[in-house]
């Protein structure tokens, strides 16, 4: 256990090295950031000032090295356009986007599993077709055009939902975030259903495939024999089978839906990490485009770590 | 498979009905934005940021314009009338102004305005860098002659230097000096209409009135912008009345929200003129083009007058107003709007005839190849900074195919844009699209930055002729708009712009299309008159009596 830690930090230093170079590079090779800045009329010489104070003068491998040592400290620069610190920027939007992410996965599980497992179950049911119907528009539908029809439908509408934004946040705990309050709620649920949707259709065919091969198995059968009761059957001998996969693919799903929210973002006018990450990668703000792709290849990192975890408390079979 | 999609919605229905009683939203009205003497207006994006000098694009400028004061206000019209400062006054020849502050006006934080404020601002202003520095390109010094009184020395004389003074804003001195340049982002403090009640970026920023506002208050007590970048969502957001008023609404929403009761439509037609700059020199003005200018001869053929005429003649302005733009577009014959100073009301766009391109382009010596091709240029052009701007370079190529010139279309983001046509360093481009304007109402700064002469490696003088991207060079022009920036009576002045424009259009130097139509949609509960600038200010709106 301990040495399988050592060898993931390990794997996990090198990615991140990887991934600053790549990123420096890139986002150091597309356009220039100081015109994108200066008025279109800004002679040579004010061209000139603004490269020295943004440090782009100095030849792009003495950039580099500086990066790397700044970011060794945690520190990306500060943000062309805001100001401010990179890092800090983004860790100030991160519980925005953590919010519609957490909604959106709590209900994955709980619509995605069960409606799985029913349709998975009784296949020849009316509502297990219509779950599957459901399934298939979830997965084809692009969710910038889901988001716009759940707005103009129940926002216009029927007014069940607000069209945008945050809405009131709450404080707990010395955490402010809009699920502590009822208002809040009514804001989060909208975008986070648009982002779960597609998630939810994944997870619904993943675990009826699933469920209807390992209903067939032997063990099942035994186990039905011996009398077990159908909720059991489903939910212990079947279910806990099909896991590993589904833990994968929600592992993966997570990872992406706090990456990329962007689309969702920018429909509900949600003010998380999303949204700061396409304005800057218009802006040509480098410090925040770098700092945000660490972050998440952070985030994919530890996720698939954990992933990994769980994969031995489900099976005991698995060793790492 | 019908069934099945049935079979979806009720499922969906499921999982809104149980959302909808959990929240209890079921029956509830939407809730209302506009509280009594409350407004909220959705733009397209957040200010970007409270540095009022590092950044000069309309939406940042609009918000923090409620916050921080100039010295000099601009009226709708575009004339100006005084704000922090009561008067200004030049020398003889305008080399040395004299600005008269008005007394008593205090900093939302309780700190007194004073002539060391102006000072500041102008030195954190130039220091900066960016945004509005080039504003004070043309200060030489500035100092404060007595608490209520700034001095302010050119470099060459300048007779419209107060235009300038209407794009600084004054910060407090006492309150942020010496605490950095992040300090401005968490210390939002003007003199202005509005104090800021509460920022939550990309979220929303409250303001409330400022109660000791040394002028007349405004009737809004209350402001809420709400930062909403997807167009549709803004629509959205107005029809459902969580918003007052809603910014850049596209020309499709536009058209149906007309239809709709409790919803007004406002256009005004705007000041941002769409120019296609021709780099006219005899040289190869863009040797390192990915895709450069070929003639059979070798020349350069937008070097010669007549085949500028003749790309003008062949573009059917029209037809892109009124099938690109949908209507929401006027035609420009010139980058000056009516009513500027030196607008000259007799120059027209070459009018749209393909046959008299055709001639125009055999008689300067550039007859149709056995490729049918007379030659080939490229139209640089952005994809995502003008409304429809992919669309209208592509119709620019295919104007000039019809009359036997090969034009490519290069159309690139707006973060590359800008660096890549950059004059003096790529050497890339010599067909450009880009929208130009001027908010102060003076066309001799229009043709300060158009006309003025620029060789292809270097300005002819420094920070003239900035964006003069075709290299057109007369010296004629050159001397009447230096004598027009040296002369106070605005009528002397107005007769030599006009003189000016007659020559450059004579010339081919540039030419213009349209001007975008601003389009605005609010609800019955208030008024508002739009702004030419496309600012949006709080005190612009009123409520129905």
């Amino acid at each position: 256990m301990w040495k399988y830690l050592v060898k993931r930090l390990l794997q996990m230093a090198g990615v991140l090295l990887i991934v600053s170079t790549i990123v420096f590079f890139i986002t150091s090779v597309i356009g220039n950031p100081i015109y994108n800045m200066l008025p279109e009329r800004a002679p040579p010489e004010q061209v000139e000032q603004v490269r020295k104070m943004l440090g782009l003068d100095k030849p792009l491998y003495y950039q580099y090295a500086i990066f790397l040592r700044n970011a060794l400290r945690g520190d990306f620069g500060m943000s062309y356009t805001h100001h401010q610190p990179a890092l800090r920027l983004i860790f100030s939007r991160f519980p925005a986007t953590l919010e519609i992410v957490i909604v959106a996965m709590l209900l994955t599980i709980v619509i995605g599993i069960s409606g799985g497992v029913y349709a998975g179950a009784y296949p020849r049911r009316k509502l297990s077709k219509g779950i599957m119907g459901f399934s298939i528009l979830g997965i084809s539908l692009p969710s910038f055009w889901i988001g716009m029809v759940f707005i103009f439908f129940l926002s216009v509408r029927l007014g069940w939902f607000p069209v945008s934004g945050r809405g009131e946040t709450g404080v707990f705990l010395g955490i402010r975030s809009s699920l502590f309050t009822l208002e809040g709620w009514r804001h989060v649920f909208l975008p986070a259903f648009t982002l779960a949707v597609i998630n939810i259709a994944t997870i619904i065919r993943l675990i009826r495939a699933g469920m209807m091969e390992t209903l067939r198995q032997e063990y099942i059968k035994f186990a039905r024999a011996k009398g077990v009761g159908e909720k059991d059957i489903l939910f212990k001998h079947a279910l806990k089978n099909i896991m590993i996969p589904v833990v994968t693919i929600f592992g993966l799903q997570l990872g992406e839906l706090i990456a990329f929210t962007t689309i969702t973002e920018t429909i509900y006018a949600w003010p998380g990490m999303g949204k700061l990450l396409i304005d800057s990668i218009m802006n040509l703000d480098r410090p925040i485009v770098s700092a945000y792709l660490l972050f998440v290849s952070v985030l994919f990192v530890a996720i698939n770590f954990a992933v990994d975890i769980i994969y031995t408390l489900i099976d005991p079979r698995v060793e790492l | 498979m019908k069934k099945k999609m049935h079979g979806g919605g009720v499922f969906l229905l499921i999982v809104f009905g149980v959302a909808g009683t959990l929240f209890g939203a079921g029956k509830q009205e939407a809730p209302k934005a506009a509280q009594p003497k409350s407004v909220t207006i959705a733009m397209p994006g957040d200010v970007t940021t409270w540095n009022p000098f590092s950044r000069n694009e309309v939406i940042s400028n609009s918000m923090q314009r409620h916050v921080f004061e100039t010295l000099i206000y601009v009226n709708n019209d575009l004339s100006a009338s005084p704000g922090l400062a009561l008067s200004w006054t030049p020398n003889k020849d305008a080399s040395v102004w004299t600005i008269k502050l008005r007394q008593g006006v205090k900093f939302h934080n309780g700190k007194p305005f004073t002539a060391k404020d102006v000072v500041y601002s102008f030195d954190v202003c130039k220091a900066d860098g960016r945004g509005w520095a080039d504003a004070l390109g043309n200060f030489k010094s500035w100092r404060a002659v007595d608490d209520y009184t700034v001095e302010i020395t050119t470099i060459v004389p300048d007779v419209l230097l107060p235009s300038h003074l209407r794009n600084i804003a004054i910060v407090s001195k006492e309150t942020l000096e010496g605490k950095g340049p992040e300090a401005m982002e968490t210390t939002i403090v003007g003199t202005g209409k509005y104090k800021v009640a509460e920022y939550v970026k990309d979220d929303r920023l409250v303001l409330v009135r400022n109660e000791d506002y040394w002028g007349e208050k405004p009737q809004i007590e209350r402001v809420v912008f709400r930062p909403i970048p997807q167009a549709g969502t803004r629509t959205a957001s107005l029809m459902a009345r969580e918003v007052d008023l809603i910014t850049n609404v596209p020309v499709r929403d536009a058209d149906m929200l007309k239809t709709r009761s409790g919803v007004k439509v406002l256009t005004e037609p705007g000041i941002s003129t769409m120019m296609f700059a021709m780099g006219q020199t005899k040289q190869n003005p863009s040797p390192n083009a990915p895709m450069p200018i070929k003639s059979p001869d070798g020349s350069n053929p937008l070097s010669v007058r007549e085949v500028r005429q003749a790309i003008v003649h062949a573009v059917n302005e029209k037809e892109i107003i009124e099938k690109i733009m949908g209507g929401y577009a006027v035609v420009a014959h010139t980058p000056v709007p009516e009513g500027f100073n030196g607008y000259n009301p007799n120059l027209k766009k070459y009018e749209y005839n393909p046959a008299k391109a055709e001639q125009l382009l055999d008689a300067a010596g550039y007859k149709r190849q056995a490729n049918g091709y007379r030659f080939e240029i490229t139209l640089d052009a952005t994809n995502d900074r003008y409304i429809n701007d992919a669309a209208i370079a592509t119709a620019i190529g295919g104007y000039l195919e019809k009359v036997g010139i090969k034009c490519n279309v290069n159309l690139m983001s707006r973060s590359v844009f800008w660096g890549y046509i950059r004059m003096y360093e790529g050497f890339k481009s010599h067909f450009i699209m880009s929208a130009w304007s001027e908010p102060s109402g003076e066309s001799a700064l229009i043709a300060k930055d158009l006309l003025y002469s620029a060789y292809l490696n270097a300005p002819k003088r420094k920070g003239w002729g900035g964006v003069n991207r075709g290299y057109y060079a007369n010296e004629q022009v050159d001397a009447l708009i230096e004598k027009a920036l040296a002369t106070v009576d605005p009528k002397e002045r107005d007769s030599i712009m006009q003189q000016v424009w007659k020559i450059a259009w004579d010339d081919v130097a540039l030419f213009t299309t349209h001007r975008e139509t601003a389009i605005y949609a609010h609800g019955q509960n208030i008024i508002y008159k739009p702004r030419v600038d496309q600012h949006i200010y709080a005190w612009d709106i009123s409520f129905p009596k």
